[in-house]
């Protein structure tokens, strides 16, 4: 295509634009929300898998033993996790430290503890890290089976919580923003389609005097494009916006709970909202032209 | 050039609007086809435009053999002429310069090349002072003759005319078919489709007459001004 070409054609779509604005504003609110709901999903994914990460991290099983246990039961509790493969790493908590650590924890109240007279109340136990939080049960069924395990401690439902939530989300996004998606091609195609009718004058020249089909798409493709564009941007600041109140009021909640900084994600997420709703809008337009050229309502006589 | 050879067009709801058409028009003759409403004069034309596809029979146009011809070729067939419409078909949003200019811009020529030639051909139909008007500003004949510029702005072969005087008035149809003779003395070939006989006598041009369908007469000078 000449230069020329190209520069009158990107004209004629910013005109056809805002010739038709109301339906082209029509086409950018779906698609917009079809984008913002795409970009929830995805930060909360993200979100829930920084969390779950966090949790894999700090996904310390407590393995306490049974009372009365000797040098030799702690030793061979030691030889039985190297059997499981699913543990990254074992310390050792005597019951002098487990008091210890008790006493300080309670501060002025540690003293409670001297009521016991020289009897510590806790058992020793193992601080377990378990490697792969999606194996947690499993692993803590493996612990339980030590003989000379007493009781391990155990966070096996918020993991699954964390895990159920992220499956949850991310299966009804996916089908949710599907939807979405055909809605916006719908809508963009409807919008293009009002577009050349609105122009089928002209398009009835361009064919009488030998434009080619292509030629003829361009400006409705730029159009449609220009809709994903302007959707992409608007879907991005929306998103960032929204996002912000969500973690201040997080935090505002839990001054340890944290999400991930949107300035992580944001150029990542506008790159993509561009690319997708530009390509919405092209395959909307293109979708709709053809259609039109196919019919007689795309000749030189037959204007519809 | 135009060749027919046992044309025959029927519609989908069983009209035969042509029945086995054989003529041939020579490149530079000027040539009314002529008929009453429902002849077969329209879908002749929408035939050698390729708006319609034959039934039966063979077209070549200016070169191209429809019967070989592909789909994505026929824009360039197209480019071999200029049509002008009985309904002037002027886009109402743009000045007499733009509609004309829309021709060439749609064909990709360079924005120098379309100031200039379309100055030139809008210097030939005597509007040059029109050209910042919008069409909503002229009269029905010179309307016509803005679409007669938008016709020939890119250097056709061939200008096919339907009913170009069907909207204006008898003096103006006058002095549209003299300046398609006009354009036809440079060189062109002009095909213009009429019923207005009156118009058709006052002019010395082969005449070929449609009617149910059938070359029903053909007459005149057959002769192109090349050739004198």
């Amino acid at each position: 295509m000449k230069t020329s070409s190209l520069g009158y054609l990107i004209r004629e779509g910013f005109r056809s634009l805002w010739t038709n604005r109301n339906m082209a504003l029509a086409s950018v609110g779906v698609l917009l929300s079809c984008l913002v709901l795409l970009g929830s999903a995805v930060l909360v994914v993200l979100n829930i898998n920084q969390a779950v990460g966090w949790m894999e991290s700090q996904n310390i099983v407590m393995v306490y033993l049974k009372s009365g246990t000797t040098q030799a039961d702690i030793d061979a509790v030691q030889s039985k996790f190297g059997q499981i493969d699913n543990i990254a790493e074992t310390k050792f908590i005597s019951k002098e430290e487990a008091l210890e650590t008790q006493k300080k924890a309670l501060g002025e109240d540690g003293d409670l503890f001297d009521g016991y007279k020289g009897e510590n109340p806790f058992p020793d136990a193992y601080q377990v890290s378990v490697k792969d939080v999606e194996r947690y049960t499993e692993t803590v069924e493996e612990l339980r089976g030590i003989t000379q395990v007493e009781k391990v401690s155990e966070r096996t439902e918020e993991a699954e919580t964390m895990l159920n939530v992220r499956n949850t989300v991310s299966v009804i996004s996916f089908w949710v923003i599907g939807l979405l998606i055909l809605v916006a091609l719908f809508i963009i195609s409807n919008t293009i389609k009002i577009t050349i009718y609105e122009r089928r004058l002209e398009v009835s020249i361009m064919k009488s005097v030998g434009a080619t089909n292509g030629f003829i798409t361009m400006p409705f493709i730029i159009e449609g494009m220009l809709i994903g564009l302007i959707a992409g941007l608007l879907s991005t600041g929306i998103l960032w916006y929204v996002y912000g109140l969500a973690a201040d009021g997080i935090f505002k909640m839990s001054a340890f709970a944290t999400l991930i900084p949107f300035s992580d994600v944001g150029w990542l997420i506008l790159l993509c909202f561009l690319g997708i709703g530009m390509a919405a809008g092209a395959l909307g337009s293109f979708i709709s032209v053809q259609r039109y050229l196919r019919t007689n309502g795309g000749g030189v006589y037959n204007v519809l | 050039m135009i060749e027919f050879r046992g044309v025959t067009k029927t519609y989908p709801n069983g009209t035969t609007a042509l029945k086995d058409i054989n003529l041939t028009i020579e490149d530079g003759e000027f040539v009314f086809i002529v008929g009453s409403s429902g002849a077969g004069k329209s879908t002749f034309l929408k035939l050698i435009i390729r708006e319609e596809v034959a039934n039966a029979g063979k077209i070549r146009v200016n070169g191209f053999d429809f019967s070989t011809m592909k789909k994505r070729d026929i824009p360039y067939m197209r480019r071999t002429m200029g049509i002008v419409f009985q309904d002037f078909r002027l886009i109402p949003k743009m000045t007499v310069f733009d509609n004309v200019a829309f021709a060439m811009r749609v064909t990709g020529a360079p924005p120098r090349q379309i100031r200039k030639r379309v100055s030139k051909v809008l210097a030939l139909v005597g509007l040059s002072h029109k050209a910042r008007c919008m069409p909503g500003e002229l009269s029905g004949g010179e309307q016509q003759r803005v679409g007669l510029a938008r016709a020939m702005v890119n250097n056709p072969k061939m200008i096919v005319a339907d009913e170009p005087t069907g909207n204006i008035d008898p003096e103006r149809s006058f002095e549209m078919v003299k300046l398609l003779s006009e354009i036809n003395r440079r060189g062109t070939t002009v095909l213009m489709v009429t019923h207005e006989m009156s118009l058709v006598e006052r002019f010395d041009r082969r005449v070929i007459q449609i009617d149910d369908g059938s070359v029903i007469s053909d007459t005149g000078v057959r002769e192109s001004h090349e050739d004198e």
